[in-house]
């Protein structure tokens, strides 16, 4: 799994590099998506963070969710466009201020945050309750300030 | 949802009449997303799924939709769109570019293949699943190579009618 800990500000996005990646791959007449950044592709197939009961969603939200210092909350998307691309877009450029990578839950579907294609496969709905995953040296702060965006109604124009 | 779910079979442009100089200058750009949406929109209009005098209105909210954050999103692909009330139902066109233009692109790249897709305020369920059937198609790059050598508005549509499910 690709990840993009220890990513320098000043560099390109990880997303944006792997996107790059895969259209050369398309130039190169690759057959499929098949590589590191489908890898990270919203899944069936990986284990949903689980619910510890009730609306108490995964273990320890809030809390490190394991050994390595990541860190885990529970998010409902308030904005009335559900997480519309322009949405993930601010997600990502406020991903980039911070040394962590962010996965988002949306049941048993995966994404990894820094990736829009993987944000926009989630269909999140408004009022969706998704499952945010950060690691990284700053993942205490991080999580805060992500959580923010993908919880905030936004201010945004929604007309269009 | 499917791409034929909501693609309008006689709004589909094989080969877009706009061209451009890849690098070119932002100014330049701008043209280019313009006369882009303009013609998806008036190819909508043309099949009768757009009044004419909504045309314009539509290509300004989707235009304002582009200055808040590009659609191209890499990979050579751009999801212009925007909602908009003149239309009750989900609708979109796909366009083909046979030399790349500059979209103002995530990855810096010209794009080849362009969705456009116009849906009512109060379907946002339907909007985000078009959204993600186009991301879905897109990502299988044997489903974009197919789409980039039809040369026909009918063979663009039998591919996306006789695609598989996942794509």
């Amino acid at each position: 799994m690709v990840n993009a800990v220890g990513r320098p500000s000043d560099r390109p996005s990880f997303w944006h590099e792997e996107e790059a990646r895969g259209t050369a791959m398309s130039g190169r007449g690759a057959t499929n998506g098949s590589g590191p950044r489908d890898s990270l592709a919203p899944s069936h197939h990986a284990p949903p963070p689980s619910p510890t009961g009730g609306d108490t969603p995964a273990p320890a939200p809030d809390g490190p969710a394991n050994p390595t210092g990541g860190f885990r909350r529970i998010v409902r998307v308030r904005n009335p466009n559900g997480l519309h691309p322009r949405l993930a877009d601010r997600f990502i450029r406020t991903l980039k201020q911070f040394s962590c990578t962010a996965t988002i839950w949306n049941g048993e579907m995966r994404a990894d945050g820094a990736n829009i294609w993987d944000l926009i496969s989630l269909v999140v709905l408004p009022e969706s309750e998704i499952v945010l995953e950060v690691h990284g040296p700053d993942a205490a702060r991080a999580i805060e300030t992500l959580a923010e965006v993908l919880g905030s109604p936004g201010g945004e124009d929604y007309t269009i | 949802m499917r791409l034929s779910n909501f693609i309008v079979r006689d709004a589909i442009i094989p080969a877009l009449s706009v061209t451009a100089a890849a690098g070119c200058d932002p100014a330049t750009v701008a043209q280019v997303k313009e006369a882009v949406i303009h013609e998806m929109v008036s190819a909508l209009r043309d099949a009768g799924h757009i009044h004419s005098e909504d045309v314009n209105e539509i290509v300004k909210a989707i235009l304002r939709r582009e200055q808040l954050g590009t659609t191209g999103i890499g990979r050579n692909i751009a999801i212009p769109h925007s909602r908009h009330p003149a239309v009750d139902r989900l609708i979109g066109t796909m366009a083909l570019s046979r030399a790349g233009l500059p979209f103002d692109s995530l990855d810096g790249e010209v794009v080849y293949v362009f969705v456009l897709l116009i849906s009512p305020h109060d379907r946002p369920g339907d909007h985000l699943r078009a959204l993600e059937a186009v991301v879905r198609a897109m990502r299988n790059d044997e489903f974009v190579r197919r789409l980039r050598n039809c040369q026909t508005r009918e063979e663009i549509w039998a591919l996306l009618e006789g695609a598989s499910p996942e794509w």
